[in-house]
């Protein structure tokens, strides 16, 4: 958990001019921050530096602005007739709703500022609350069941908590930690796939029991896209993809996700009963045209027709009130993120920071696209929340959390190649990890800008 | 330190997996959004507004005269509540003191707590408030004794007639009553729903997030058309006279029903038609559960054996075919064996009479003389048979008379074409068992007979609005020159049998008719086989009056069905109120109407002598037919 620290040999090795001035206490002027203001390298207790830090990517911070702001917006233009009739308080769903931006955006400004690597010491701790609280949801009296899962875990007097949503954070946390611990060992049978299954099958496992079905999804697939940036071996991960497949055609689908399933191949055929949801989506769509009804003019959403429409059906708002012009910039301010969350994870300094930047976008971006694609009928409804701009407290200040471990990331990225920029760790496909020092199996030489 | 295992390709095809996704979500979206915007939006426009209809204000009902209104439409207060917005003890007062407004009994007190404590946001705690109970619960409402309670205005339509019998109301039946929904039901209501409604007034409107309609939004589709009144043919003092008429029978006789209807022989007019029991239209609903048959109107919908009444029918078959004259002599045997002896009908009280003229076989109702004319009428049974049946159906019998009400239906007549008629059968239908027909068809039939053969449709409504109907003569279905012989001959049959003579003549004015006494059919005797009940019967009567000797001026036909009547002796059934003796009281009151008469054609001389009157003057030589039985047909 040390941070990237200039070896004589690397500076040397690398004879990069940049690198040599930097040590020096000059300017760095690379491809990737120019213009960017570093601050010095300077040396600290027992010879160790300070990770160099520069500004975050704010291209992230602009986007996650962006949508949490379009979010607080639909939120109230969707749901204060709703609230004006049935709690007589225009306010009372987008109220919460700001609030709980207010505070996501302060734990957001925190952890951005705070070493990610710290999150490691967390990261097992946090693993093992996640699955309490995820059990805790099967004990009656701290469960509030909402809308035929008990998703919900009110304790006491504290707000109620979505404990789906913090597990989300902490097997993301867990798995970057656990799998840049593992180094090459991941591609392993034992040693890698077999773990990794455990490790993220139990929380998805349990996540599944609520049941939540979307929520499974996104953890099972966010999982698996850090297994395989972390260098899952290819015949597994097809393996376990067939396999995955296997298992939710004969066990997973219940009776109701059949019905789901029906209902999206032909939404008309029940249009009052399981085809509603995606009938009322699209016909919102439909209303909002090119350019859109305009903010607050939305028709669908007074409570009539979509149940969920400062819900899971939020985005088919954004399309009537906004039109296509809206609800792809939704689709591009993601996309944004996503880019900008994987040149991070690209540029991030060590494993850990790249595992955890690829996995927290990777996230946010498939809850995204998973939720937008139920809202087009692309796939079957699942019932899962568009990040930052679906009312919820639970996942908006998380999902702000997670953006600010990001920024946290983004605050080190660095050019690959550059001085402090570990070596790639090639591994000799038996799994063995390579660990530097005497006594240690020599790093592979890695290639110079030189070269 | 480690050594990076993340790998930069794999994250690179992780973005390119993002941008592919996304921009199949693009298109997708696109997709909605552009090329089905049409057809989306048109969908959600049709589920986003909402179509509201105005009724019309509908038609008004009037009596002949155009004066007297029979049913009309009323804005009424309907007492409705918001039970949901109110807590325990709000809802105890509110049922407190709609219970003193009201004047609530202990039941319709717990009722209304039934209804306050549904907690909908809407329910209707009563409906159809009179004006007075309106202004103490709106007094109430000003005052804030009451709250989240409203009055909203109702069209309910009023029969503000009394009818002639207890809790009825005037014509009930012949009229029918129009339901919540607007939608007229059963009589003139239901025939006449689409003149009378009119076409509601159409708006479209936006729905609110209640699912009300927005006002300002509202589009006239239609403007909607007001329902047009009605002037019908009765006259309703006639009417309400009927009814009593009909009511004081009912309490003597104990019948099951009876009713009556009074007609113009020479247009189709209906002056009256009733029935007991009735019901009061401005409070159908409390008989729609337990005694929705009381709804329809016997007249129309209810056909019935009519008996001796239909051996008018054979003897006008007989006449038509030449077979007979009234003078023509059969030999009334009593009891007659037919199909080679098999089967055997008989008269009333078995008896033979010997020689009895047509016109004295037929006033004296005997069934045997009745079966050698229907006998005779062709020379094999099936000839015979056809040509009764075709007289039957030329008169109009076995089909509807396309009456303009709701419900009629048109009998049960079978036709010897499709399954032969045995002798029986023949003998039967000649004095009117196994058949069935409605009233209306007799009256039909029998106008058809005094007013020159025309078979007129009869009808009720007079005018649509300002636009008189014309009456429509439906066909010619009996040489005219035969008309004077048959009033003849049923002024013969009231005046010549002193049983009858009695209690239907009216001094002054020129009466005939034909009654009728059939047994009634009861599936459940003989083994369930079905048989005649030798106690029941239901007695007919369907005649003319007219103001002068040889004239018809009205056909009124009467009906006393399921009566058990006292046996004085063989073959004669008393009852306190006889059929032909109700019919004398109906001809009574309609005859004298100083209304009535003023719509009758002035009196004009009898033109043609009557040729039966004059007995040698008929062309036919008088000749006695001695053996009825035809020599086809025979098994």
């Amino acid at each position: 958990m040390t941070a990237a620290r200039p070896s004589a040999r690397a500076l040397r090795g690398t004879g990069d001019r940049a690198a040599r001035d930097h040590v020096a206490g000059g300017r760095v002027a690379t491809g990737f921050a120019a213009g960017v203001r570093r601050t010095p390298v300077v040396p600290s207790r027992a010879g160790a530096f300070d990770r160099e830090r520069h500004a975050p990517d704010f291209s992230i911070l602009v986007a996650v602005a962006a949508l949490a702001a379009t979010g607080i917006l639909m939120v109230y233009s969707s749901s204060a007739m709703k609230a004006l009739l049935q709690r007589d308080d225009a306010m009372a769903i987008v109220g919460p709703q700001i609030l709980w931006a207010g505070v996501g955006l302060l734990v957001m400004l925190i952890v951005m500022r705070i070493d990610y690597r710290y999150l490691r010491l967390l990261s097992v701790p946090g693993y093992v609350v996640a699955l309490g609280l995820l059990a805790l949801v099967f004990v009656p009296q701290f469960s509030r069941v909402v809308g035929g899962s008990a998703r919900w875990l009110a304790i006491g007097p504290l707000p109620a908590l979505h404990p789906a949503e913090f597990a989300k954070l902490a097997l993301v946390i867990y798995l970057a930690h656990w799998m840049a611990k593992r180094g090459t060992a991941i591609k392993g049978f034992w040693g890698g796939t077999v773990p990794f299954l455990l490790i993220a099958g139990a929380v998805a496992a349990l996540v599944f029991k609520e049941p939540d079905l979307g929520t499974t999804v996104v953890i099972t697939s966010t999982a698996f896209v850090m297994f395989y940036i972390a260098g899952a071996r290819m015949r597994h991960f097809v393996l376990l993809g067939l396999g995955g497949l296997a298992v939710v055609l004969a066990v997973g689908l219940h009776d109701y996700q059949m019905e789901r399933l029906q209902a999206w191949l032909n939404p008309w055929a029940d249009p009052l009963g399981k085809g509603f949801h995606t009938i009322q989506g699209l016909l919102a769509l439909g209303l909002g045209g090119v350019f859109g009804a305009g903010l607050g003019e939305s028709r669908l959403a007074g409570g009539l027709f979509l149940p969920n429409a400062s819900n899971d059906y939020i985005f088919a708002i954004i399309g009537e009130e906004f039109g296509l012009v809206g609800a792809v910039m939704v689709i591009v301010l993601f996309l944004v993120l996503g880019y900008a969350g994987i040149r991070t994870a690209m540029r991030a300094p060590d494993t850990f920071g790249a595992l955890l930047a690829a996995g927290i976008t990777a996230w946010l971006c498939i809850q995204a696209f998973i939720n937008i694609a139920v809202v087009v009928a692309l796939i079957p409804v699942t019932g899962i929340t568009l990040p930052f701009i679906s009312a919820g407290g639970s996942s908006l200040t998380i999902s702000f959390a997670a953006v600010g471990v990001l920024l946290s990331i983004s605050r080190e990225t660095n050019e690959r190649g550059s001085w402090n920029d570990a070596p790639d760790d090639r591994g000799r496909g038996n799994g063995g990890t390579h660990l530097p020092g005497p006594r240690r199996r020599p790093v592979a030489q890695r290639p110079t800008r030189r070269a | 330190m480690l050594g990076r295992t993340d790998s930069r390709g794999r994250l690179f095809t992780l973005m390119v997996g993002l941008i592919v996704v996304s921009a199949a979500l693009m298109s997708r979206l696109a997709y909605w959004q552009v090329a089905q915007h049409d057809s989306l939006a048109g969908m959600a426009e049709r589920q986003t507004s909402i179509r509201v209809e105005v009724p019309s204000r509908r038609g008004t009902i009037y009596d002949r005269s155009g004066t007297v209104v029979l049913a009309s439409t009323l804005e009424r207060d309907r007492l409705v509540a918001s039970a949901d917005q109110l807590d325990g003890a709000q809802r105890e007062t509110v049922i407190t003191e709609l219970g003193t407004i009201l004047g609530l009994n202990d039941a319709g007190r717990a009722d209304l707590a039934q209804k306050m404590y549904t907690a909908k946001p809407y329910v209707v705690l009563a409906r159809d408030l009179d004006g007075a109970a309106s202004d103490r619960i709106r007094a109430a409402i000003v005052a804030g004794r009451i709250s989240q309670v409203s009055l909203e205005p109702e069209a309910t339509r009023v029969s503000p007639q009394a009818g002639g019998a207890p809790d009825t109301s005037l014509a009930a039946q012949l009229l029918g009553f129009v339901n919540r929904e607007g939608v007229g039901q059963y009589g003139i209501e239901q025939r006449y729903q689409d003149i009378l409604a009119g076409a509601p007034k159409i708006q479209i409107a936006q729905r609110d997030a209640r699912s009300r309609p927005v006002p300002e939004s509202a589009q006239v589709v239609a403007s909607g058309i007001p329902g047009a009144d009605l002037r019908l043919t009765i006259d309703a003092g006639l009417q309400f006279a009927l009814e009593q008429e009909l009511l004081a029978a009912w309490v003597a006789d104990h019948p099951h029903t009876i009713s009556a209807v009074v007609m113009d022989p020479r247009n189709g007019e209906i002056y009256a038609q009733a029935s007991y029991p009735s019901y009061n239209a401005n409070t159908y609903a409390s008989i729609a559960a337990s005694e929705p048959g009381r709804f329809m109107d016997p007249v129309i919908s209810s056909v019935y054996e009519p008996g001796s009444v239909m051996k008018m029918l054979t003897t006008v078959a007989g006449l038509q075919t030449g077979t007979i004259t009234l003078s023509t002599q059969f030999n009334d045997t009593g009891i007659m064996k037919l199909d080679g002896g098999r089967t055997e009908i008989a008269d009333a009280d078995r008896k033979a009479k010997g020689w009895l003229q047509v016109r004295d076989g037929i006033a004296q109702s005997r069934n045997v003389i009745a079966t050698q004319i229907a006998l005779g009428l062709a020379p094999t049974t099936a000839q015979a048979s056809q040509e009764l049946f075709r007289v039957w159906s030329q008169f109009g019998l076995g089909s509807t008379s396309g009456i303009d009400l709701a419900g009629e239906v048109s009998g049960l007549v079978r036709d010897p074409a499709s399954q032969p008629w045995r002798q029986i059968d023949l003998a039967n239908g000649s004095f009117g068992q196994g058949v069935a027909v409605t009233q209306i068809q007799l009256a039909v039939a029998f106008s058809a007979m005094v007013n020159g053969g025309q078979l007129v449709q009869p009808h009720v409504v007079k005018a649509v609005g300002g636009d008189e109907v014309k009456p429509v003569v439906r066909r010619q279905v009996m040489d005219a020159a035969l008309t004077p012989t048959l009033v003849d001959l049923m002024n013969h049959v009231v005046s010549s049998v002193s049983f009858y003579s009695s209690r239907t003549l009216i001094p002054g004015y020129y009466v005939g008719g034909k009654t009728g006494t059939a047994q009634i059919w009861e599936p459940k005797l003989n083994n369930g086989q079905g048989d005649w009940d030798p106690d029941r019967y239901s007695f007919s009567f369907v005649g003319f009056v007219g103001r002068q000797a040889g004239q018809a001026d009205l056909v009124i036909a009467v009906r006393v069905e399921d009566a058990r009547p006292t046996v004085a002796k063989a073959g004669q059934l008393e009852m306190p109120v006889m059929s032909f003796e109700l019919f004398r009281r109906i001809a009574t009151d309609a005859i004298t109407r100083p209304s009535m008469i003023a719509d009758l054609p002035p009196l004009t001389p009898t033109t043609a002598p009557i040729e039966s009157l004059a007995p040698g003057a008929t062309a036919r030589p008088t000749q006695r037919i001695a053996t009825p039985a035809p020599t086809g047909g025979r098994p």
